[in-house]
């Protein structure tokens, strides 16, 4: 079947490799602003949201691989093509295209902006856009291999970084967090919604299925970078609201960042000013994966070689940059891409879950009847 | 011009002839051809051959004086008589002509129909030395030369056993050279082995000079700074890796053996850390990356915290950083640059320079040119320390090529930080971490054991563990056997004090 992805096996990745790539994609330049964004909903009992949200970013991912596999060695337009047929299934996953290039794009500019209000304001966006494109463009010319080695060795090379709370940990202050239980749950849900965005990212698996090499695992591995992901989220937000009093918190648009202020070695007085150039490469296996899903997303739906999608999306996202400047846009963007995701990430999923149910019965049937 | 050779119809023919036609037509007129002719019993024959080619020794006692003692003259007698091996008849001049280039002496009896060809070639070779290039404090000293035949039978008398298998390989069309792979047949990679033989019989150039010369035609990205084949002038470590499932390609005329495939950090490993305990081992190891970091990190730290980032600097050390550069005339930018190049002047002066004078010259360059490059206000003493603590550090490397790479990397990151602060060196240590693990070498991965994640490798990598846990070898090479030796019993976990 056409569909169907023939690749190599030397090309092929292991399974465990998915519980950095996917906590990599998931986590970037959202987690700098994110205990901001949640506790202006949820308030001290913001960790209650995240943990709703968790529990559902577990059905999700369930029901995902469970589509995946019922369907065998097939991407998310291979999924689709076979059950909507060709034309259908081409539409709805050049939409997500679009989808997963938005977010591509709002994470480039969001880079763009903390590096120009932290340590550089006057470098200009294009600069900051060109070096990043240029970075994504090397790594994902390396195909595979190199878009899943870059995040594990970028993931190696900076999650040292959570040691960096422990000093803020330090002046955490228990009150921050009380009383417990009194939120809303309208505002409890609220703030489910909000971290939701920040757990997007996982999509990825979409694309990434058919180059996996032992099937059986990725379940396992990908609940387990989601645990990885959530656990993250969680002490950051903790330690944050507790560090900060509440009206401090919600001046302060990356708090994450600002906490590192507190931070000095004896060589370096200021951290905060390294931490943000490190945080480069946070975001840049964000970049690449999301780069490399939407030029084979492109390859399988068009046709054409990937590369010439990749020179296209770097291209466009070069272009645009220049016509976001301001911090609304960029937030109004971002705040769209968030909301968009919801119904993509976690919805989708779900929704194809009696598709995928049907498609094993029909199987079944088959494999019945020829015996 | 192509010269034309009368085939076979050419014997039987008059000895002078046969001299005259040799030295006409194949050696255009040299003036090195000798012959001897000898006599006896009415029968003629000549002796002809290079001077400088044969080992006149032998010349004379085994095939001249051999001839003489010879009671009858003609081609089957005298091949039994004379006690030199693989003796050929020859019967056209073009390949008489071959056999002489390579050492050989020619004997044409008058009237035989075709004529003898000895081999007794002079080699001209140094006798194994102690190791220059990567000198060890102990272990092994011995170095490779550049005769293959000595460094064949050094490899041999060390790895003494049968599954050592060398293949041979002749490389270059205008100047053939032998090319060997030497590998362990029970333990070495089969994709490997095929991948290395192909790319060596796929290749065509005219003459593969040495060993690094041919490794950059058969390497696997020629573009890259970073060396993918290992060099190494030490037979221990050479036969240590072949015992690691690796391969070994030698050459001809060059003093250099080469390992593939290697991994970013096996040009951070000397055979040295196994001889000393594996504590010392390990501790070695990671002094040679953590120097290699430093050796890339620190200009660059300085030139973009001086240019862009001053809040970064503690307090304390603004003051006597800001009191050494008040004199400073230039950019941060700039001064690294100027001391940056001095130091590689200083080096390459070094390098050049016969070992008598190079010590003066570290002298002068060193001492003299560096106080006064500060007191002249050129530079910052503060900066004179880290130039020299980075140039310290990338001489730890073991592999010149490696530690080469190293110093000449340095540069493009103080550019990028003197242009861009941090962002710069970031981006560029990305840049960098990117290329090393698209790299391969010999279509196995470069950058193992980060990428791909191999814990089990790690034990004799980066660090290196006692040898009664490390038995296996890495598993990145794919090896045919993983199990160096078998996992000695662990003894029974008897109480304090219990037998």
């Amino acid at each position: 079947m056409q569909s169907q992805l023939q690749i190599p096996l030397d090309k092929k990745i292991k399974a465990v490799y998915l519980c950095i790539v996917l906590h990599t994609v998931q986590i970037g330049v959202g987690i700098a602003g994110f205990p901001r964004l949640v506790f202006m909903e949820a308030g001290q009992d913001s960790w209650i949201s995240i943990i709703i949200a968790a529990i559902g970013l577990h059905i999700v991912i369930a029901c995902l691989v469970f589509v995946l596999n019922s369907y065998g060695d097939h991407d998310l337009h291979g999924v689709l093509t076979t059950t909507f047929g060709k034309l259908i299934g081409k539409i709805i996953t050049f939409v997500f295209l679009v989808y997963f290039f938005f977010s591509f794009f709002s994470v480039l500019l969001n880079y763009i902006e903390i590096v120009q209000v932290f340590i550089f304001p006057q470098m200009s966006s294009w600069f900051i856009a060109a070096i990043l494109l240029i970075l994504v463009l090397y790594a994902v010319t390396g195909g595979v291999r190199a878009v899943v080695g870059t995040s594990i060795i970028f993931f190696f090379g900076t999650i040292w970084m959570m040691w960096l709370l422990y000093e803020p940990i330090t002046y955490v202050q228990v009150d921050s967090y009380l009383p417990m239980f009194t939120t809303e749950p309208s505002a409890i849900l609220a703030g489910v919604l909000t971290t939701s965005y920040s757990l997007l990212g996982f999509e990825l698996l979409w694309f990434l299925y058919p180059f996996i090499h032992d099937k059986p695992k990725v379940h396992r591995y990908s609940q387990l970078a989601m645990v990885f992901t959530i656990l993250m989220i969680l002490i950051i937000t903790m330690v944050t609201i507790g560090f900060y009093s509440k009206g401090q918190l919600e001046e302060n648009i990356w708090p994450v960042l600002s906490l590192i202020k507190v931070i000095s070695f004896p060589m370096f007085q200021r951290f905060d000013l390294i931490a943000v150039a490190l945080w480069m490469i946070i975001i840049l296996p964000n970049l690449i994966l999301l780069a490399w899903m939407v030029s084979i997303g492109a390859k399988r739906v068009f046709g054409w070689k990937q590369k010439y999608y990749l020179y296209l999306v770097c291209l466009i996202a070069f272009i645009c940059q220049y016509h976001f400047d301001s911090r609304h846009e960029i937030n109004d963007l971002t705040g769209f891409v968030g909301e968009v995701g919801v119904y993509f990430g976690f919805l989708f999923p779900v929704l194809m879950v009696p598709f995928a149910i049907y498609k094993r019965k029909k199987g079944k049937k088959k494999d019945n009847a020829k015996n | 011009m192509k010269r034309r050779f009368k085939k076979s119809s050419y014997f039987p023919c008059k000895l002078n002839q046969l001299e005259s036609d040799l030295k006409e037509q194949y050696f255009n007129s040299s003036p090195d051809l000798s012959s001897k002719t000898l006599n006896k019993d009415g029968k003629k024959c000549i002796v002809i051959f290079i001077d400088y080619l044969v080992n006149s020794d032998n010349l004379y006692d085994q095939v001249v004086d051999k001839i003489q003692q010879t009671p009858q003259w003609d081609n089957p007698s005298i091949k039994n008589k004379v006690p030199i091996s693989g003796a050929q008849e020859r019967s056209d001049i073009k390949s008489i002509g071959d056999d002489l280039l390579e050492g050989g002496a020619c004997v044409y009896v008058e009237g035989e129909k075709s004529c003898l060809t000895f081999m007794i070639p002079r080699v001209e070779k140094r006798d194994p030395e102690r190791a220059e290039t990567e000198s060890l404090i102990f272990g092994p000293q011995i170095a490779f030369t550049e005769s293959l035949d000595t460094n064949l039978n050094i490899i041999h008398k060390r790895m003494d056993t049968s599954s050592l298998k060398v293949e041979k390989f002749v490389v270059g069309d205008t100047v053939p050279t032998e090319v060997r792979i030497v590998y362990l047949e029970d333990v070495a990679n089969e994709d490997n082995v095929q991948e290395l033989k192909d790319r060596l019989e796929s290749l065509k150039i005219d003459d593969a000079m040495e060993a690094s010369v041919l490794t950059q035609f058969i390497e696997d990205n020629s573009y890259s700074i970073f060396p993918q084949f290992l060099s190494t002038e030490l037979p221990d470590r050479f036969c240590y890796s072949l015992k690691e499932g690796k391969l070994g390609i030698l050459v001809d005329k060059s003093p250099s053996g080469v390992i593939a495939p290697v991994s970013f950090f096996s040009f951070f490993e000397t055979t040295e850390d196994l001889y000393t305990r594996w504590n010392m081992g390990s501790f070695t190891r990671m002094l040679r990356i953590i120097a290699m970091v430093l050796s890339i990190t620190l200009t660059p730290t300085y030139v973009a915290a001086l240019t862009y980032h001053y809040e970064i600097i503690p307090d304390a050390l603004l003051v006597s950083l800001g009191h050494s550069r008040t004199r400073v005339p230039f950019p941060p930018l700039l001064e690294a640059l100027i001391l940056e190049f001095l130091i590689e002047l200083i080096r390459e002066a070094g390098a050049r320079l016969p070992t008598k004078v190079g010590q003066t010259m570290g002298i002068v360059g060193g001492i003299v040119v560096g106080q006064a490059v500060v007191q002249a206000g050129f530079t910052s003493n503060i900066l004179i320390i880290i130039v020299a603590l980075s140039a310290l550090a990338s001489f730890t490397a073991p592999s010149y090529l490696m530690g080469s790479a190293i110093r000449i990397i340095r540069f493009p990151l103080i550019i990028f930080a003197g242009l861009w602060g941090f962002i710069g060196i970031v981006a560029s240590f990305a840049f960098i971490a990117i290329h090393l693990i698209k790299q391969r070498s010999l279509n196995r991965p470069y950058f193992v054991p980060f990428y791909p994640f191999q814990p089990r490798d790690i034990d004799n990598s980066i660090i290196r563990l006692p040898f009664l846990h490390s038995n296996k070898r890495a598993y990145s090479n794919n090896p045919k056997q993983v199990q160096r030796f078998p996992k000695p019993k662990k003894p029974k976990n008897n109480d304090i004090d219990e037998e």
